[in-house]
């Protein structure tokens, strides 16, 4: 059962009016394949500190919050901080390389995706976008996208020289980075700014709604050079 | 042409009756104020002034979507082709009816039971949770507002918040009458109670779906994407958690890349709510890949035209630019003293109005296009620029040549309209009419009750002439 | 622009009286008249005019505002300028005439040239009256009323507020939501009674709550759907046509006031 060929018989019809199908066909190929960003708005346009600087303010205004630390290592610290300020004794790690090859020692922790009873889950960032102060996430085996939705309290590693000025800049990078024959995307990208929320009892601004209550941003300082 | 299916009856010839029910609604009154004027309309000036290139995006948002309404079906075979290349399914549904069996379809060759459901305006179109039930499945909507009215048998009253119109005190009690489970005698007096109740409540069914529908805000021709956009994570649970995900979606919601959803997406929260944007934009593209730990096996879209095909044929083609903000419904004057219920349909306000007797037929939901003041306060407001007021209009004309409005009002027009088109007969008549009126009024200024005045004096008084017609009195020689 | 072929230097201005002025408050055309003289135009009125056609354009009946169109187009095509007491109707002129006629080449042609030499009171005033030296009195305070038509569809906003800074005494105090509707829409106020009545009614405790002694505004429909509003309230704010501040001529009662 299907309605493609009547549907799109009707579009045709209509359409023919306006452009002959060649013209019409040969202009949508050429602008899916010139892909360009519209308009970027000075305020997708920081660099250097400044960027950093944009991410934080404007993460904390959707009422993530932001620990900057100085480099990887210091995570387990912030981490096991964090749990024991939250009253949580188990954590649930995205299996990525870069969070495997920390001590976790001394914490309960296990790697894999997000479970129904998993309170605190820690995942990496693909990139963050100081415009908005916004976390990319990409699915792959390493990141599963359940432990950004799952875990009530929800702690994100974002190395500084992951930060990009506006969202074109990571649509890029990932087209750059497809594998020819391969989907450009992965199964998800997730765009996170701030923890999950909800106004729909008479208005007032609740945190939690499905997705975490606490979005917790750990961002590691770019290496010295 | 044959009017699209419709699911929901339709109430819109109700629309007095229900504009009457709202206005007389102290409490609903109240949250009209509380959630438009005080809530998204300053929320939406306040962000607005945060980016500086508003205006200039508006436009390229305008023609963005002009340029994709002119290449419509390449768009959407270039979808299909990606969407493909990724491991999905596309459906394409001609109408209401379609789409419901097609989903049906799926749900059952899954074996299914519980159907997780995103917030979709296209599956309350197609009175999509009806069918669902009808067939012996439990949907189970998850976005916090549809949850509540889902459990009220009502209809959204608006496109952003649908549950706005109720009390936290209703909700409460909403949740009283459904959660039977729980201790009858439990304290819901707090909002954030009521959001643990119904977080709990329904992490169960997320976790338990076998299926889960969404919407999709934008779909992407360049890589075959969907995405959703919320700022609760229950689109993301609804996807990402059961076996199979079907992403239910109209044709006019495609764009070429992903560089034009991101413009879009600059707009859209910024004019709906006020927010840089919604906690959660999320983009998915086909089921799981090999080595995902999560993540769907079987993704579908179902597309459906529904009359869009016709829209575009039509003079209201420019609403098909709409990318569903609810900027025009938040600033509406009628809107804010008449809720969305009394547009006895799906869609409510400005939008609402072009769109509805498009679906139900202009005999149904002709008082519709009429209630409304053409301030132009949507077409002001609008991100992608729909004129809404011409629009209107032009329904309007259409329910003129169907006979509305009929009865005195059409009368009236006329008699006014052979007046006017004759200046010679206009002026002695509207003189002994004025000195009529003037004389009734003696010295008062302005009448309480006058008879053919319908219903302007239950609200208000009516100013009574001043005496002697402007074109009398100057052709007298008076300066 | 002057017609070259006059021996006066004046713009031949018409006044197009609108059938809210000519029926219920003449006065507001006769202070345009004072205003446009003040000016400097030599003002006609010419007596085959009625109506704009809104009502009949804004009902869905095209056919009958194209009549009524043909008769103000023929009625008003030998001035340099044509002049409303209105933005609603004037911006039926200028904005919505060549719609009208988008099908039909030569009444299209000739709604386009009205359209041009078309313009609202309050903007006319503002381009050509001496603002150093209107002549305009008042003691007192006032508010006033955006009306939806000439803000959104010919840009009126300044223009009245630098016109009433030049009235000598009078104080202009910005009410709430002075651009929200004041639920009058023409035939809305009466199809929809109970809406309309609604939305004038927070116009009007936005009037009453920026405590003035007037309420003024460009547009007669909207000021007489407020001002039965607030006497049906019991305010004492007197309403005038802006026209009317402007040519002094507050004496006489305000729209809705009872005589003395």
């Amino acid at each position: 059962m299907t309605d493609r060929p009547e549907i799109m018989s009707r579009l045709k019809a209509t359409l023919d009016k306006i452009h002959n199908p060649t013209v019409r066909f040969s202009r949508a190929d050429q602008r899916i394949h010139d892909a360009r960003p519209a308009l970027l708005p000075e305020r997708g346009r920081s660099e250097g500190p400044g960027r950093t600087v944009l991410f934080v303010t404007e993460a904390k205004a959707a009422q993530a919050e932001v620990h900057q630390l100085a480099a990887l290592d210091d995570v387990v610290q912030a981490v096991a901080g964090l749990l024991q300020e939250a009253g949580i004794d188990r954590l649930k790690i995205a299996p990525d390389e870069t969070l495997q090859t920390l001590d976790w020692s001394g914490l309960d922790v296990a790697f894999g995706r997000g479970e129904g009873d998993d309170r605190a889950g820690l995942s990496l960032a693909y990139a963050g976008v100081a415009e908005t102060g916004t976390l990319v996430m990409r699915s792959c085996p390493a990141s599963p996208t359940t432990l950004n939705f799952l875990p009530d309290l929800h702690m994100v590693v974002l190395r500084e020289e992951d930060l990009t000025a506006n969202y074109e800049d990571v649509w890029a990078k990932l087209r750059a980075a497809a594998e020819p024959d391969q989907p450009v995307l992965p199964r998800t990208i997730n765009w996170i700014t701030g923890p999950s929320r909800t106004a729909d009892i008479e208005q007032t601004l609740l945190l939690g709604a499905h997705g975490p209550r606490r979005l917790v941003i750990l961002l590691i300082d770019a290496p010295e050079t | 042409m044959t009017l699209p299916s419709q699911g929901h009856a339709p109430q819109c010839h109700d629309f007095q009756k229900g504009a009457k029910k709202a206005l007389d609604d102290a409490q609903l009154q109240g949250l009209l104020n509380r959630t438009l004027k005080d809530g998204f309309q300053q929320k939406r000036l306040a962000s607005m002034a945060r980016l500086p290139e508003y205006d200039d995006l508006r436009d390229r948002a305008r023609d963005l979507k002009n340029h994709v309404l002119d290449h419509l079906d390449v768009y959407l075979e270039r979808f299909e082709a990606e969407v493909k290349k990724a491991g999905g399914h596309v459906h394409w549904a001609k109408d209401a009816e379609t789409a419901r069996a097609m989903i049906l379809d799926i749900c059952l060759a899954a074996d299914a039971k519980i159907v997780s459901k995103g917030k979709s305006m296209i599956a309350e179109e197609i009175a999509l949770n009806d069918h669902l039930e009808a067939n012996g499945l439990t949907p189970v909507e998850t976005d916090l507002g549809e949850y509540i009215i889902q459990l009220r048998h009502e209809l959204p009253s608006h496109i952003i918040a649908p549950a706005f119109h109720l009390s936290k005190n209703q909700v409460a009690e909403t949740f009283k009458d459904h959660h039977t489970h729980l201790d009858k005698d439990r304290d819901l007096s707090e909002a954030t109670v009521l959001l643990s109740e119904a977080r709990s409540e329904l992490r169960e069914k997320f976790l338990t779906a076998d299926v889960g529908i969404t919407g999709a805000n934008f779909l992407i021709a360049e890589t075959g994407t969907a995405m959703i956009v919320t700022n609760e994570g229950n689109g993301d649970l609804t996807q990402s958690l059961p076996r199979v995900h079907i992403a239910l979606t109209s044709i006019e919601k495609v764009v070429p890349t992903l560089d034009d959803a991101t413009l879009l997406l600059r707009l859209l929260a910024r004019t709906a709510t006020g927010q840089e944007q919604s906690v959660y934009n999320t983009f998915f593209t086909g089921p799981k890949r090999d080595g995902d730990l999560d993540g769907p096996e079987e993704f579908h879209v179902v597309l459906l035209d529904n009359g869009r095909t016709d829209l575009l044929a039509s003079e209201f083609r420019d609403i098909l630019r709409c990318i569903r903000c609810g900027a025009c419904i938040n600033h509406c004057p009628v809107y804010g003293v008449t809720s969305g219920h009394a547009y006895g349909w799906v869609y409510p306000g400005p939008m609402g109005s072009v769109l509805t007797p498009h679906f139900v037929g202009i005999e149904e939901a002709h008082l519709l296009p009429s209630a409304s003041t053409f301030c132009g306060r949507c077409e002001e407001v609008c991100p992608v620029r729909i004129p809404l007021p011409d629009l209107l209009r032009r329904w309007r004309m259409r329910g003129f040549q169907r006979g509305h409005p009929g009865g005195l009002q059409r009368f009236g027009l006329k008699a006014w309209a052979l007046l006017a088109k004759h200046p010679a007969l206009y002026a002695p008549i509207m003189r002994l009419a004025v000195g009529g009126l003037k004389g009734l009024a003696g010295k008062r200024g302005a009448f309480k009750r006058l008879i053919g005045a319908g219903g302007w004096t239950k609200a208000r008084d009516l100013p009574a002439p001043q005496g002697g017609t402007f074109q009398a009195r100057y052709r007298k020689g008076e300066r | 622009m002057t017609d070259a072929a006059s021996p006066s230097a004046k713009p031949r201005v018409g006044l197009f009286v609108t059938c809210l002025v000519d029926l219920m408050r003449p006065s507001v055309g006769f202070a345009a008249l004072r205003l446009l003289a003040r000016a400097g135009a030599e003002v006609v009125v010419p007596d085959q005019q009625t109506c704009c056609g809104q009502p009949a354009y804004n009902s869905g009946d095209s056919e009958t505002a194209r009549a009524i169109a043909k008769t103000v187009i023929s009625a008003f095509e030998d001035f340099d300028q044509v002049v409303a007491p209105s933005g609603s109707c004037a911006g039926m002129i200028t904005e919505h005439y060549p719609k009208l006629f988008a099908d039909d080449e030569m009444w299209h042609a000739r709604s386009q040239d009205l359209a041009a030499r078309t313009f609202e009171l309050t903007t006319y005033l503002h381009d050509h009256l001496d603002l150093n030296d209107t002549g305009a009195v008042f003691a007192g305070s006032a508010t006033y009323h955006d009306s939806c038509a000439g803000l959104r569809e010919l840009g009126i906003k300044h223009q009245p507020r630098t016109l009433l800074a030049t009235v000598d005494g009078l104080t202009l105090n910005e009410m709430d939501d002075t651009e929200s509707c004041c639920g009058f829409g023409g035939l809305f106020s009466i199809k929809f009674p109970d809406v309309s009545g609604a939305i004038v009614d927070k116009k009007a405790a936005n009037v009453e709550a920026a405590e003035s002694d007037l309420l003024l505004g460009g547009d007669l429909g909207c000021l007489m759907n407020v001002a039965g509003k607030l006497k049906r309230r019991g305010s004492g704010v007197r309403v005038f046509h802006i026209a009317e501040v402007l040519a002094n001529m507050t004496d006489a009662p305000a729209i809705g006031e009872d005589a003395t």
